[in-house]
């Protein structure tokens, strides 16, 4: 791999973080619902949020449990332009589950939960089945990144995802006031 | 087991190089040439090679052990031994002065504290075990993938290193701006990468509507 390559490569990163901040977006907005080739899967932003803008030395934000898209906090870090950075996950397809955290630095799967083997469920080989799935589920993640550069790389991103991105921000920073302004009274 | 074991945490490489196949008499064979050897007694620094899956000491590459469906299972193994050097100067310390009040002296030339300080840690080194750690791979022969149970530069670098050097070929990282490049060169799309910026993300101005959404 030539330097200049690589140089490219590491410059456009930043991708990562807009595509994991998008599948939020998507889950959200859309039900998570994606359709890779044919393969039905469902993907949920679940816990652990970890948000930082493009500056190395500016603001961050950790948020850990209690539905914490749907927090204050969250929507206040988006509106002032930081991006999901880490996130615990739960992809789905027909009754399997797998639960794993997403580091857009690497875009590498950390702590992956494949789906448990159930007892009437013939498997010559466990270990197989147990690397298959995280396979699986590393395929899946590739799949939708792509989807994500299919778009992100198309007129529609600028014209319509964009403000589309801009307005659930909104209304997710608008529903937090509406949640406080509930509390307060 | 060292391959597979609890949450599973791992990095995918692409298979490059030349090399279309690979036995599995060729594999077991590279992987006991490159088997683990470990640190000579006393001895400081790192050393790394592979391990067959089942534990820390399994030097056992027979294919029927290895073989798991589409998937070769092995496992990098690295030991570190480091005396600290925070450790020998307290052992000097005390030696030195034990040395002064022994021979009625001042002070002790640099020599002779070099040399003591070097007799020490060759005692320690001795006495200290090294840290023994071993990293699960799993590699798919068929879809050319192999993927390692650590995300660390450190353990990747070496990894990447004696797999290139074990099996005569080349591996590549997946790292997000590569798998980018790598999309847009097959879709034709590399100049619009080269154009892409950061987004810079905000609210919607008050008022404005949604547009439909695209497709993904």
């Amino acid at each position: 791999m030539a330097a200049t390559d690589v140089a490219f490569a590491v410059e456009r990163s930043f991708l990562a973080q807009e595509f994991l901040t998008w599948l939020w977006f998507r889950t959200e907005v859309e039900g998570g619902e994606f359709d890779l080739d044919g393969r039905h899967v469902a993907i949920v932003v679940e816990d652990s949020l970890s948000l930082c803008g493009w500056d190395d030395e500016g603001p961050r934000t950790s948020l850990r449990g209690g539905n914490p898209t749907l927090r204050a906090e969250a929507a206040g870090a988006l509106a002032n332009g930081l991006m999901l950075h880490k996130a615990k996950l739960i992809a789905a397809e027909g009754n399997r589950e797998w639960q794993f955290t997403l580091d857009t630095e690497s875009l590498d799967l950390l702590s992956v939960k494949v789906p448990a083997l159930e007892e009437d469920d013939e498997v010559e080989d466990p270990l197989a089945e147990k690397l298959g799935a995280g396979e699986w589920l590393r395929e899946t993640v590739d799949a939708l990144f792509e989807s994500f550069l299919a778009l992100r790389l198309s007129g529609d991103w600028q014209k319509i995802e964009v403000p589309r991105l801009e307005h659930w921000v909104r209304v997710k920073v608008e529903r937090a006031h509406a949640d406080a302004d509930k509390r307060a009274n | 087991m060292l391959v597979g074991k609890g949450s599973l945490t791992f990095r995918q490489y692409d298979l490059g190089g030349k090399r279309t196949r690979f036995e599995p008499e060729y594999i077991c064979e590279r992987l006991s040439t490159f088997a683990f050897a470990g640190l000579a007694s006393g001895e400081e620094g790192i050393a790394q090679g592979w391990v067959a899956p089942a534990h820390l000491f399994d030097g056992d590459f027979d294919k029927h052990r290895l073989f798991h469906g589409p998937y070769v299972t092995f496992a990098l193994r690295i030991d570190t031994r480091k005396v600290p050097a925070s450790l020998i100067n307290a052992h000097a310390a005390l030696e030195i002065q034990a040395a002064l009040d022994a021979e009625g002296l001042e002070r002790l030339s640099n020599r002779r504290k070099r040399e003591i300080k070097e007799e020490i840690r060759l005692r320690l080194s001795e006495e200290t075990p090294p840290t023994q750690k071993a990293y699960g791979v799993f590699w798919n022969l068929e879809k050319r993938k192999v993927y390692l149970q650590n995300t660390s530069k450190t353990v990747n670098e070496a990894f990447r290193a004696l797999f290139e050097r074990s099996f005569e070929t080349e591996i590549s990282p997946q790292i997000p701006g590569l798998q980018a490049a790598g999309y847009a060169r097959t879709a034709g799309l590399l100049e619009k990468l080269r154009e892409v910026r950061p987004l810079e993300l905000r609210a919607a101005p008050q008022g404005s509507s949604a547009p439909e959404m695209v497709g993904a």
